[in-house]
Parts: C-alpha cells; structure tokens; sequence
C-alpha cells in the first residue's frame, strides 16, 4: 500500500509540473509575442488589411469658344480578376473574349500569373460591362475609372492635345495645362476583410478646372475638311490653315492636315502626324512676304508711292544673282509689284534699303521669334543677322527668301496689316489670365497699313492679281499669294504654296492663312492651289459667323 | 436493491466543491460569450442569421447542464462497474461511423454520426469512455499492472485500438490527446517506467511516422516552424491567428470589434477561437482564461488526490484522466494558435464551438465533482502520509 501511494504522489507530482511547465510556456510566448514581435505582426495585419486606393479627380473639359466640347472625361471600367477566384473553364475565357472584345491568347497570358489581382482591360464601356456582369463570373470585379473622349476626333486634336495611359497631358492643350486640367485625386482608405470592406475614409477627389480654347470648332471643322480635301486633290503631302480674329488676336482655327483621331492612336505608325505643323514646320515663305517688304520700303519714307519701276526685261541681276519675274511686266506702280507678285521690282527698291532696317522691321511683325503666347509647342524660325547679310540676302529676304517661318507666324504677321497696324500677339486661350501676351504696339502708321492693304485688295480684285481665286462673292478681300520652291534630295522640284489675307479688306473679321507643302504637279502656285481654299473657307467661315449657326 | 436506487443518488449541494464548480461555470458562459462573437460572420455567410451558431451552443450548452446534473446523481460505481460495455459501445461507434454511407463525410474526414436531426462524434464521447474504461482497469488489475507487463500491455492494445479507429478517420489530434491521455493514467498507476518509457518511444514513434508520411502534415510542421515565409500556404491560418493576436494588445480591440474572423481566419469559431478571444478581449482576458482552464485541470487533480486518500482508486483514476486531458487540450489548443506547436486541429475545451464537445467536457466534470462528492462522504482513510520518501 505505501509503495502505491509513493508511486501514485511522485508520478502526480512530476505530471502537474509538466503541466505547470506547459502553462508557463504558454504565458511566455504570448507575452514574448507582444512585447517583441507586436510591430513586425501588426505590419504584416497592415499589408493584408489596410486597403488605399486612389480615387481619380475628373479631369477638367476643354471647350471651344463657345462651350462646345472639345475634351472631356467619361465614364468606364477596368475589368480586374482576383486569380485567387477566378478559374474560368475554357468555355468561359471565350465568352469573356467575346463579350469585351479581346483575343482569346491575350486573356490567357494574363491569366497565367499565378496570384492576386489582374487587370484584364482597362477601360470598356457601360454595355460591354453588363454583359460581361450578366455572366456572372467569379473573381471579376469591375473598378470604375475615368477615361478621356475628344468628340471631335482628328478636326482639333493638335491644338487639344492629348493625354497618356495615366491621363496625364502630353501634347497640346492638355500638356500646356495639365496642372489646371487634372484637379486632384482622391484617396480612399479603409479596413477590407475577405467578405468586403469594414471600414474606411473617404477623401475625394477634385475636379479638375475646365479650359476654354479660342478656338470655334465650327470654323476649326470647316477648315479641315476643306483642307483635307485640298491636300488630297492637290497631291500635296501636307497642309495648314490658321484662322484668325485680327482685332482680338484669337485664333479661331488652327488646322493641320494629316491629323490623327486622338482616341485611337494604337495603330498609327507615321508619327509626323502628331505633330502641329502651323506651329512647327517652318518654311522659306516666298511672295507672301512681300507686303511686309512694301510696308518696310514706303514706310523707311526713301520711296515715292506713285514711283514707277521699269521691270523689263523681266530679269535682273544683283549681288551676283539673277532674279527672275514670272514674264515681263514692263513698267510697274508699287501696288503692280504686289498684284502681280514681281521679283524684279521688288529687288530693284530693295537695294536702296538698309540691312538693319529691313531685318528691324520684320521682327517687328513676328518673324524670328517664337510666338510664346499660344503656349504650345513653337518654333521661331529663321531671321538673319543684319550684319551677316549679304546684298544678295537682303533682296531675296524681300521676296521672302533666306528667311523661314511658320504658318501661325505669318498669320501673326498679317494680323497687323488686319489691325490697322497694331501688333497684338495671338493667342489659343479664351481666358486672359491665362496668357501673359506682349503688349500691344504699333508697327505700321494707320496710313501705310491702309496704302499696303489697298495693295492686297487689288491682288485679289484686279483683272491681273494673282489672288483672283481668293476672292469671296459680297465681300472684299485684300490678301497675297506665295509660292516657294523647294528642291527634294531627289533633285526633283518641290512647291509651297500659300496664301494670306482677310477679309473684309476695310475693317477685317477674320484673317486666315493656307499654306501646302510638298506640291509637285503642275498647279502649285498660291494663287491656284491656296486662294482658292481660302474662298471657300473663310468665305463659309464668314457666313456661319454672320448666320450665327 | 432497487436498480435506480443503486444507481442514481442526489449529490449534496451543501458539500459540493465550489471552486471547481464556479471554474466550470464561468469557463462554459464565457465560451458561450466568445463563440457568439467568433461565429457571427461564419454563422450568418453559412445560414444568414449571424447568431444562429450562438443560439445552437446555447442549447448544447443547456442539455451539457442537464448531462451535468444527471450524472453528477450517478454513483460512481455504475461506471466502474459497466466500463467494459462502454468501451465495446464506443468502439461499435468508431467503426461504425468508418461505414460509407453511415458516417458522414465532411471535407474528406469522416467524424459524425448523425441519428435523426442530431450529430455528434463518437472519437469526443471515445474521451470519456476511455478514461473511465482505463480508471476501471487500473483499480481492477492495480496490482498486475505493478508486477506484470502484460497487465500493461491489454490496456495498451485496446487503447492503440481506439486511437488507430480515430486516426482512419482521420483525426490525429484526438487520437493523439487520448492517447496521452491514457499514458498519463497508466503512468500515475505504477507501471514499471521501462514498460512505460518503451510504450511512450513505440507511441511517438508512430506519430511521427504518421506526420512524416502523409505529405500535408509534414507540410504543415514545416510551414509552423516559419509561417511567414509561406503565409499564402502551409502558414496561412498560423499567420491569420497570430495577427488576431496581435491586433488584440493587452487590452483588445473590444467585443465584436474583431477582424480577423470576417472571412480572414477559418475556424475562428472552432480551433482558433483562442485568437479571436485575444483580438477582441485583449491578452490579460487571454491569459486570465488560460489560467483558469489549468486552474480547472489542477482542481481535479487535487480532488483525485484527495479520493487517493481515501482509497477511492477509481475516483482517483477518473480525476486524474479528466485533469489530464483538459489540461493537454488547452496546451495544444492554445499552443498551436500562438504558434508554439504545429497547426493540429483540436478545441479549446468549453470556450470551441461544438456540441459534442461541451457536453462530453460537462459529463467529465460532473464526473469529477461526483468524484469529490463520494470522497467527502466516505470515512477518512488512517493515516495515509501525503508524501514517502524512497
């Protein structure tokens, strides 16, 4: 009996401090993991629990000049698989396929990670995502987002701009005023479990501010169309049109042609067609300077207006250059020389003209300057030094040659003589707060302006002008043509054809520039190619202004 | 003598022992508590009411009080004297519930039986049947068992008969809880330590083959060693309860509050019910349960050794058994979900959702508190030291 009893005391003994042992034990490591592994625990609760995601400011629309829409956010889906749900049958990756319009492979490949969340598409539409709902598939979740829609497609896309996969700016308007456009995103942060989501705080987003253009996409549409069809017709490779108010220096159309459809740009491979031309190709700019040379000779007062100039034989030689008229116009007033664009008879005032003055006086309207107003990308051309001038450089500079500029920049130009001689630098922007313009300053006495004006109007109006074509039937147009030559590596010969005026030529609404490069065929002079797209579109321009449709 | 007679007495309420009482009772409220709010997105995903779990405890909680005061009124001897049949019922059950087509299938186990609208499992009530079978051979072959190897060795097989029936099921962290469970008693009987230590090397032996060999519990040691290196895998419900434990702090997020048993931690009703105690109710409530659950297991120990003073062997044995097994179930429970021990499905006694359970945890203590009932109404035994030196 005391023998059991001794096993019985020592055995229960040594089973309750192991029992004793095991409680501590116990005690130690929930002690131990709290005190030294709370922060490591509660970073890994954080990583599965916490859930924060940005919640996408609307971006801000931009609108014409009188609110039309020219780009705007809406509404769309991502579609996001939780792989750790969704196992689709082959049956079911088909139908998904099907239903957003997507390549069966394409879905497989992005199925074939193993874990976690996948984005299968970035953005469908309200119908494609009912569709895919109504199939009720496991693990596909739809995230609403926010994707960017330019109803007009390729009419204005180089002035609006575009933005990238992340909605940020990168061309245009949206570049210029990304900051302004994009507002501020929100952020949602809350508590998720496996079931949904707990808890959480929403901070949201803001608005981005809208942006009004001065562009009138009435005239902004007129404009292109009747420049592709130009472009397409003529057999040139590229095309611009600027159009202008003269008196607020909005421009109201700034049209390049090709364009591109902003919202689908997957399949472009030429990617000259991004570019805006009216602002970035410069170009040696031929007759359609020559106002501005007849300005700067009348107004350096050494000429006598009703000087009469004998151009025979047709051909002259200066500088160790022969210059060339079209044929022989014999004896010629100074609105001749214009109306019928003659080399010779600008070269023969030219010489008298100081090289400073000259190259003083074009810079003046613009030339070699970059037009900083309009904010989008620009190029200043080219305008030489005067002390680098040659005799020879400065008659051709006044037959618009050795000088080099772009479409906006003769449009800038024009819009002095269309200002009764004031400059006022263009801009894109409706809001003035947004731009910061030069001053405005007078270039040309109001009498000059007039006398070089009644130039232009007898170009486009006399029998013999060479902007007959430009006219506008009812109203009075002053303009001058200019076509450049230009010779291809090739050695084959290559023509810019352009034309500038306004119309009408007493107190002008509207001032538009043409210009087309790359012409080859036999029609490629200003007055043929350019004039008459300027009848047509300014004058169609005009009557949907007047008509106010 | 009448056979009710014999078998059923009323306890005396007036000697009940208080402590071990009020232990039981706070532990099954509180468990009551803790799966209320542990089961409410479980319950209400599963049936859509959020406290159909609750109510569902609630009533096996009742009928555990009605066992509870039933075979409180039940003289020892009724076991002792039919412990035999028991076992043979039990082991029927086992096999029983092996059947295709009678025990039902739930994620590849096969651990209920169902008789009309009521479940149970039979490897719960094979906890207390086992432990009064091996309290009745342990007073019945007291002396063999001291002297003879083989008295030592019938137990043994029946036992390994038990526990390999509960491992086809499979289920090893019963099997494995009995199993120890009986080596404890056998221990405290006097079996020579050779015979036992062999029986003990032979037993963890198999276990480990049995770990080592099917491929999804070794994977399961492997990945509780670091489970946050696979914590998408093998870790995946370790790391889950050890965040409930470290959201909890000293203090806890507050009941209901809790986050992890909304969807993120599976079986937070069941085995991991500990973690969400801690996340809701803080560490000191954790703590304070875990030391009354061991409070409890060292009650019955002392009550068996109060019976062993008075010659109730049998009592002895039972209280011995009892303590053994609550005391185990909580260190492997608690153990597993704080990451001490390798993820091994087994529930915290009384606080786990499950019926069977409860109630087999209820008839053990009613067991224990009889046993302490017979000891105060028996004669003092003379003269028996406490403690003999060698």
């Amino acid at each position: 009996m005391i023998s059991r009893v001794t096993y019985y005391s020592g055995r229960s003994f040594f089973i309750q401090i192991l029992f004793l042992l095991g409680f501590t034990l116990l005690i130690i490591k929930l002690i131990y993991l709290q005190v030294f592994q709370d922060e490591f625990i509660k970073e890994q609760v954080d990583s599965r629990t916490i859930l924060e995601s940005s919640i996408p400011a609307k971006r801000g629309k931009i609108l014409d000049r009188n609110d039309r829409l020219l780009a705007l956010d809406v509404k769309g889906y991502t579609v996001i698989a939780d792989l750790n749900l969704f196992k689709p049958s082959q049956l079911e990756i088909d139908f998904l396929a099907d239903s957003i319009e997507m390549e069966v492979n394409k879905i497989e490949r992005i199925l074939k990670k193993k874990r976690g969340h996948v984005e299968i598409i970035r953005h469908i539409g309200e119908g494609k995502k009912r569709r895919l709902q109504n199939m009720n598939l496991k693990g596909i979740f739809f995230k609403q987002n926010l994707r960017r829609s330019y109803p007009q497609l390729e009419i204005s896309s180089h002035v609006v701009g575009i933005t990238d996969i992340d909605r940020k700016g990168i061309q245009g308007a949206e570049l210029v005023f990304n900051k302004m456009l994009k507002g501020k995103n929100g952020v949602f942060s809350g508590i998720r479990s496996p079931i949904g989501i707990v808890d959480g705080e929403r901070n949201s987003a803001e608005e981005g501010l809208d942006l009004k253009l001065t562009i009138d996409i009435r005239l902004q549409s007129l404009a292109y169309h009747e420049l592709k069809k130009a472009v397409e017709n003529s057999g040139a490779e590229s095309g611009s049109i600027v159009i202008v108010n003269p008196k607020t220096a909005h421009i109201l159309s700034l049209t390049n042609y090709p364009s591109f459809n902003p919202s689908d740009r997957s399949d472009i491979k030429d990617l000259s067609v991004f570019r805006n031309r009216a602002t970035i190709d410069v170009f040696e700019p031929g007759s359609v300077l020559k106002p501005l040379a007849m300005a700067a000779i009348v107004n350096s007062g050494k000429v006598d207006r009703n000087i009469k100039i004998n151009t025979s034989p047709g051909w002259i030689e200066y500088g160790g250059y022969k210059t060339s008229d079209f044929r022989d116009y014999g004896t010629l007033g100074l609105s001749d020389i214009i109306s019928y664009s003659s080399n010779v008879g600008m070269v023969m005032l030219c010489k008298d003209q100081e090289s400073k003055y000259l190259i003083d006086f074009f810079s003046n309207f613009g030339l070699g300057s970059r037009p900083s107003n309009i904010l989008i990308p620009s190029r200043e051309g080219f305008l030489p030094e005067a002390s680098s001038l040659s005799n020879r450089d400065k008659v051709s500079s006044c037959y618009g040659y050795g000088i080099s500029m772009s479409t906006l920049q003769i449009a800038q130009a024009f819009q002095v003589f269309a200002n009764k001689g004031v400059f006022k630098e263009l801009t894109l922007f409706y809001d003035e707060e947004l731009t910061s313009p030069k001053p405005d300053f007078r270039v040309l006495s109001e009498d000059t302006t007039r006398f070089i004006n009644n130039m232009m109007i007898e170009t486009v109006n006399s029998k013999s002008g060479t902007a007959r074509r430009a006219r506008i039937e009812g109203k009075k147009v002053a303009g001058k043509t200019g076509t450049a030559e230009k010779k291809k590596k090739n050695g084959k010969k290559s023509y810019s054809a352009s034309f500038s005026g306004f119309v009408p030529a007493n107190d002008p609404i509207l001032l538009g520039v043409i210009v087309l490069h790359g012409l080859t065929k036999e029609e490629h002079s200003g007055g043929t190619i350019a004039a008459p797209i300027f009848s047509r579109v300014v004058g169609q321009s005009l009557h949907t202004l007047e008509s106010g449709s | 003598m009448n056979i009710l007679e014999k078998y059923f007495s009323l306890p005396d309420f007036k000697k009940i022992d208080f402590t071990f009482l009020s232990l039981f009772l706070f532990l099954t409220l509180f468990g009551l508590l803790a799966v209320a709010t542990a089961s409410i997105e479980f319950s209400d995903s599963l049936t859509g009411d959020p406290l159909n779990f609750t109510k569902r405890q609630f009533i096996h909680l009742i009928v555990g009080l009605l066992l509870f005061g039933l075979f409180l009124s039940v003289p020892l001897t009724f076991w002792e004297s039919f412990d035999r049949i028991f076992l043979g019922f039990g082991i029927f059950l086992l096999i029983l519930v092996l059947i295709p087509g009678i025990g039902i299938e739930v994620n590849g186990a096969h651990r209920w039986l169902r008789i009309g609208p009521i479940g149970f499992q039979p490897s719960e009530i094979m906890k207390f049947i086992t432990i009064v079978y091996v309290a009745g051979y342990s007073v019945r072959r007291l002396k063999d068992l001291q002297s003879h190897w083989f008295a030592f060795f019938k137990p043994a097989v029946l036992v390994v008969l038990v526990v390999s029936l509960i491992l086809m099921q499979p289920d090893l962290g019963t099997s494995a809880v009995i199993f120890v469970t009986v080596l404890g008693m056998l221990f405290v009987s006097g079996v020579h330590i050779r015979q036992f230590i062999l029986v003990i090397g032979l037993g963890f032996l198999g276990i480990l083959s049995l770990i080592y060999f099917v491929p999804w519990r070794w994977e399961r040691i492997i990945s509780f060693m670091d489970p946050w290196a696979n914590q998408y895998e093998g870790g995946y419900q370790l790391t889950l309860s050890l965040m409930a434990i470290g959201r909890g702090d000293w203090f806890g997020v507050g009941l209901g509050e809790g986050l992890m048993k909304l969807g993120y931690l599976p079986d937070a009703h069941t085995d991991f019910i500990f973690s969400i105690v801690v996340e809701e109710m803080g560490l000191f409530t954790a703590i304070i349960i875990i030391a009354t659950l061991f409070f409890l297991s060292f009650r019955s120990f002392y009550i068996g050794r109060k019976a062993l003073q008075r010659n109730l062997y049998f009592g002895f044995f039972i209280s011995y058994g009892v303590a053994i097994l609550i005391g185990l179930h909580t260190f492997i429970n608690v153990g597993v979900a704080i990451g001490l021990l390798p993820t091994k499905g087994l529930t915290l006694p009384f606080i786990s959702y499950g019926g069977t359970n409860l109630l087999i945890m209820c008839c053990l203590c009613a067991l224990v508190l009889r046993v302490d009932q017979e000891t105060k109404s028996s004669m003092p035994a003379i003269n028996i030291p406490r403690r003999v030196s060698l």
